[in-house]
């Protein structure tokens, strides 16, 4: 039973990468999903089918795909392996891989949340922007300071749903080689040779979840104190 | 020359003329009201005034400046000449009532005082005063609708006739040169209209320039100093109150007034 206090360790250095994946994903996916909405409401036509085009391809794809397709990206298209692109961004292949897959997932889950974005955006009364615009208001502060705090509320539980599901997501990340939370569960499972090791994982995965779902269950009970 | 100068306004959405031609005056200090069935062109006049509706063509003048067409100088000048009181409230649902109607006074001291900098202390201190200002301020418009108890509540823990007491609160807070009522009471219950009718009454006697788009055709007629009746895109006729209600000249204004009287009957039944 030695075992135990090593695989926890091996699962916790496992559940580092996980994490880590999980919020770079969330700090850029976030603001590039708006983006991407404002994008894909564009009164440009070319802008606009553009953005349809992407959100199309990424959501019509297996994310597992669109990682292998980013990683495979700079040999085949830029004739750049990824031991070189390594040495020039001066980071290890593992770095490497985890870039990656952080842009993989960056691109996936900005297509995800820009639809959600759109959807808040457009279930905003017209009346509200009428309102800011005989108030004075130009097109910028009537999105910031009238806006935008109504979409963030109307979004909130659909933006959990995705969030919980980047949790589970984050397991892709071992078809590139990355000791992720399930990857390292594996690992134990192999080297040790017992299958407690996905007991453990699950655990973990069902705390992460549970932190998570109480963090935005809070945030939606504080953005409540008003009726739409 | 009059306050308000509309010259031969014309609208159309796609195929549908909505407004073929309108012109009228008004003074400062009037009160004008536009009546007529749904569906005339009343409204869209008014989203053409307050430019939340471009007109195709025709001339808007305010004190002999002319501020429809703009030539990109005055646009931004036209939301602060006509103050806006919609139909449906459109109070913002996130903030307090005070904040309400200081977010537009606020956001107009932000550019007084010129570029953001976040090093600069002392905008940030004159910002200040002016935010307290305008909260004094608000505070005091508050009152001045009745709602001195509610400044810090929220829209939806207001009746509707609060609600729409706020947005007048909050369209007076630019200082509009004329301030434009959409059918105020029309989302109202009937037992709340009272309240929203007596504010606009006291604004009045305030020497405010008003133009109401109403269905009340009793509150039109003691508020007023002038009423235009619309139909069909065009303005039908216009007068006193008193002419309009007693001596009306068109053949359609009559069968305006007979068909409401009907109902009237009818529903005493």
């Amino acid at each position: 039973m030695d075992n135990i206090q090593d695989i926890l360790m091996e699962l916790a250095e496992g559940f580092g990468n996980t994490l880590a994946l999980f919020v770079v994903t969330l700090l850029f996916a976030l603001p590039l999903g708006l983006l991407f909405a404002f994008a894909s409401m564009s009164k440009f036509k070319p802008l606009k089918w553009f953005m349809k085009t992407l959100i199309w391809i990424i959501r019509g794809t297996p994310l597992m795909l669109q990682i292998l397709f980013v990683s495979f990206l700079p040999n085949y298209v830029f004739k750049t392996p990824t031991k070189d692109l390594a040495a020039m961004l001066n980071i290890t292949i593992n770095e490497t891989m985890f870039l990656f897959v952080a842009l993989a997932f960056i691109l996936n889950y900005a297509c995800y949340f820009s639809e959600i974005y759109r959807a808040g955006i457009e279930a905003i009364p017209v009346g509200q922007y009428e309102a800011g615009q005989v108030l004075g208001l130009n097109k910028n502060q009537i999105f910031s300071k009238i806006v935008l705090m109504q979409v963030v509320r109307r979004i909130l539980p659909p933006m959990s749903n995705e969030i919980i599901t980047l949790v589970k997501d984050t397991s892709l990340a071992q078809v590139l080689g990355i000791v992720d939370l399930l990857n390292a569960a594996k690992h134990a499972v192999n080297h040790y040779v017992i299958l407690t090791p996905f007991l453990y994982a699950t655990v973990f995965y069902l705390l992460f979840n549970g932190l998570l779902t109480l963090l935005l269950g809070w945030a939606e009970k504080k953005l409540s104190y008003y009726k739409v | 020359m009059a306050f308000l100068e509309v010259n031969n306004l014309y609208k159309s959405f796609n195929e549908t003329e909505v407004l073929k031609g309108v012109s009228f005056e008004m003074e400062r200090g009037e009160v004008l009201s536009i009546i007529g069935s749904s569906g005339n062109g009343k409204t869209t006049l008014l989203r053409c005034l307050n430019g939340l509706e471009m007109a195709n063509a025709g001339t808007i003048s305010i004190d002999g400046e002319t501020v429809f067409p703009a030539d990109g100088k005055n646009s931004k000048q036209t939301g602060l000449t006509f103050g806006m009181v919609f139909q449906n409230f459109n109070l913002f649902p996130q903030y307090t009532a005070l904040r309400n109607v200081t977010l537009a006074m606020d956001v107009q001291a932000e550019k007084t005082l010129g570029k953001k900098n976040p090093f600069d202390f002392k905008r940030k201190q004159a910002l200040k005063e002016l935010r307290a200002k305008n909260e004094t301020e608000a505070r005091l418009l508050l009152a001045r609708v009745g709602l001195e108890n509610k400044v810090d509540n929220y829209p939806c823990e207001l009746s509707g006739g609060q609600q729409q007491r706020v947005a007048i609160a909050r369209a007076l807070a630019l200082s509009p040169d004329i301030l434009c009522f959409d059918e105020p009471t029309s989302a109202l219950d009937p037992e709340l209209t009272g309240e929203v009718l007596k504010v606009i009454k006291q604004l009045r006697s305030e020497g405010r320039t008003m133009i109401i788009v109403t269905h009340e055709l009793e509150f039109a007629r003691n508020v007023s100093d002038k009423i235009i009746f619309m139909a069909d895109g065009v303005i039908e006729e216009t007068g006193t109150p008193q002419e309009l209600f007693e001596n009306p000249k068109s053949e359609k204004t009559k069968a305006f007034f007979e068909k409401l009287s009907e109902k009237v009957t009818e529903n005493d039944d």
